[in-house]
């Protein structure tokens, strides 16, 4: 892998609500190499959002701090900029894809004028050449008759023509990272493959990064070099996506993996993880996922264990790993 | 094994809101085909999935069997009986017989009623036992669903989305019905918690001998619980029969397809076959021939005139396509 392209250092994000204050993220630590595609999966509340809103500082301001940590993009740490400074890193340097198109996209502008907004901010092209290029974009997206389509609005087009959309208007300033936060999730399962194909042929045309949040394993595991996962706002595993998949060393990335449909033969009980993930305003003790495992032992009642590289690339958040990579 | 339902060319058609220009220019009225010419059988103490993609109809289907829709045409035979001719005390004791579960488990609880109080309702309501042994039978159902007894003081909004869900599939077996329509019951769960919801379907299906049509768009999940599965697509049904049969061996291209494209949770993936171009089109505006035709990959010339032949049986199963 070449030199990192993103660097992130215990990114801690607290949010403040009536019940109480909590950490949406605790720590969170990665990095990204140019043309990587990292999947960031975990169960809803992990804070695998939190932690790209976070990078975009896309969070509201009113309830949410990012209260420790960095993260530098070419040596820029964008915890440190301010709202104008942040403006030319958002859609130049970073794009970002969401689950649902319609939300982000503004229903009374044509598709065309959306995709060419950013280059006429971030570039100053003039309307026509924007235009221009947005045509162009909408082809490498692959949208059928993109000269007529960039004047349509975003309800003339079906859901995966709108992702493809947004993936155009995202890509417009060739940013180096894109951040799609479970951008099929809302498609069918065919057209769902169409726009994974398209990720990975952005990948390998533009040298993409790519950050595919995602709480769908299968998903994660078709288009990801390595895979981090994310329980009760920390990441607990993060490695090689083949060697999570085939040796994971966290009893939750372990448990996830085991539970999928398929794990077990037809019409048989399916292992599953006991219990429900703890609300992030009352965490346990230590180990956050230590009510839950089958490994626990005293010691993981006591603090929260650090994430260490327990094998070259391999890291894991869990104190009885060994136990876990004996059983094989 | 005998048979519970029988659904016989079944449609639901709804018309699209009239709008001024339609009124103005007096366009003929538009119809949406969201179930249009399904026959379907379910047999007692199986589980038949029924899966497609969003917009296909499955969920239509599902409540046209339980009349929470009305069909246009067609029969839905209960034990022979037609549920569609049912008058309204003949309809009550259907649904005491037949039940849904919804998919999203926070909505389809009243958020003002506690968990006792949801579940003593389906037993009032129905009056399925006498007045003093509806708190001992409320602790049985919860005890069934794996709830804890202290829940049943709890509001929805003070349970997670697999208690809820456990809540509504209580409610359902509170009548103690015969057939269980579940309508993508596990889709809003998270991982962890949906392999627990899974297991305790199987569980009561098994032990209570329920019939169940399990409607769902995840594979993964149907090829694990169902017997038997059908595949829809535009308001059809394109090919249905044994679970692994029609996994291995799918006959139809649209369930070739949707085969290919399940993304798979192995080591090796190297990204998912997209071998079919475009979306399904309108219900609205359905293609002549064939409704699969235009996306088909293997269409004839035929395929785009005649609408598709009735199902044939080729080894235990239905299929629909002019290529058999």
């Amino acid at each position: 892998m070449q030199a990192s392209l993103l660097e992130v250092e215990g990114l801690t994000v607290e949010f403040a609500t009536p019940a109480g204050s909590f950490r949406a993220t605790d720590g969170v630590s990665f990095s990204l190499a140019a043309g990587e595609v990292m999947g960031l999966v975990g169960e809803s509340g992990s804070g695998k959002t939190v932690t790209c809103r976070a990078l975009m500082r896309l969070l509201p301001s009113r309830q949410a701090r990012v209260i420790a940590g960095s993260a530098r993009i070419d040596g820029v740490d964008l915890m440190a900029l301010d709202e104008a400074e942040m403006m030319r890193v958002r859609g130049a340097k970073i794009g970002m894809i969401f689950q649902n198109p319609m939300t982000h996209l503004d229903p009374v502008m044509a598709i065309g004028d959306q995709i060419a907004e950013p280059l006429r901010v971030h570039q100053g092209l003039p309307r026509a050449a924007a235009l221009e290029r947005a045509v162009e974009l909408l082809r490498q997206v692959g949208i059928p008759d993109p000269a007529r389509r960039v004047r349509a609005y975003p309800h003339e087009f079906s859901g995966g023509m709108r992702q493809r959309a947004m993936i155009a208007a995202a890509l417009a300033c060739r940013p180096k990272l894109l951040i799609a936060d479970e951008p099929t999730t809302a498609l069918d399962v065919t057209v769902q493959a169409q726009i994974l194909r398209l990720l990975l042929e952005l990948r390998e045309r533009e040298g993409l990064a790519i950050i595919l949040i995602s709480h769908d394993l299968g998903v994660v595991a078709q288009i990801c070099d390595t895979i981090a996962v994310m329980y009760a706002g920390r990441i607990v595993e993060r490695a090689a996506k083949r060697t999570l998949l085939r040796r994971p060393l966290h009893p939750y990335t372990a448990g996830l993996i085991g539970s999928q449909p398929g794990a077990a033969p037809p019409r048989l009980e399916l292992p599953s993880i006991p219990g429900q993930p703890p609300s992030l305003i009352d965490l346990p003790r230590g180990c956050s996922f230590h009510p839950r495992c089958a490994l626990a032992e005293p010691a993981c009642r006591a603090a929260p264990p650090p994430l260490v590289e327990v094998a070259p690339g391999h890291h894991t958040a869990c104190r009885r790993w060994r136990a876990l990579e004996a059983a094989g | 094994m005998s048979t519970l339902l029988q659904v016989e060319d079944l449609a639901v058609h709804f018309r699209v809101p009239y709008g001024l220009v339609e009124l103005v220019s007096r366009a003929p009225r538009r119809v949406i085909r969201a179930v249009d010419g399904v026959d379907l059988e379910l047999r007692r103490g199986e589980t038949l999935g029924l899966v497609g993609e969003s917009g296909c109809g499955k969920s239509t289907l599902g409540r046209a069997i339980l009349r929470l829709v009305k069909a246009t045409s067609g029969r839905v035979l209960f034990e022979g009986k037609d549920v569609l001719g049912l008058d309204h005390e003949g309809l009550i004791g259907f649904r005491r017989r037949a039940q849904m579960v919804f998919q999203d488990p926070h909505a389809s609880l009243n958020p003002k009623l506690t968990v006792g109080q949801a579940l003593d309702e389906a037993l009032r309501v129905h009056r399925v036992c006498p007045p003093a042994e509806r708190a001992e039978r409320i602790a049985a159902l919860m005890e069934t669903v794996g709830l804890a007894p202290e829940l049943a003081a709890r509001r929805p909004a003070a349970l997670s989305g697999g208690q809820c869900q456990r809540v509504g599939i209580a409610r359902a077996l509170a009548l103690g019905p015969e057939l269980i329509i579940a309508d993508e019951s596990v889709s809003a769960l998270d991982v962890s918690i949906q392999a627990q919801v899974l297991n305790l379907f199987m569980r009561l299906q098994s032990e209570m001998r329920l019939t169940m049509m399990f409607i769902s768009h995840d594979l993964g999940v149907v090829r694990h619980l169902c017997h038997r599965v059908a595949v829809m697509y535009l308001g059809q049904i394109v090919e249905a029969g044994p679970t692994e049969e029609v996994f291995h061996r799918p006959r139809h291209p649209y369930t070739q397809a949707l085969l290919e494209a399940i993304p798979r949770m192995s080591p090796d993936a190297t990204g998912p076959t997209a071998t079919l171009a475009g979306e399904p089109p309108s219900p609205i505006a359905l293609p002549a021939g064939c409704p699969f035709h235009p996306r088909c990959p293997r269409a004839l010339p035929v395929c785009r005139r005649d609408p598709g032949p009735a199902q044939r049986l080729v080894n235990d199963v239905q299929v629909r396509c002019h290529l058999y």
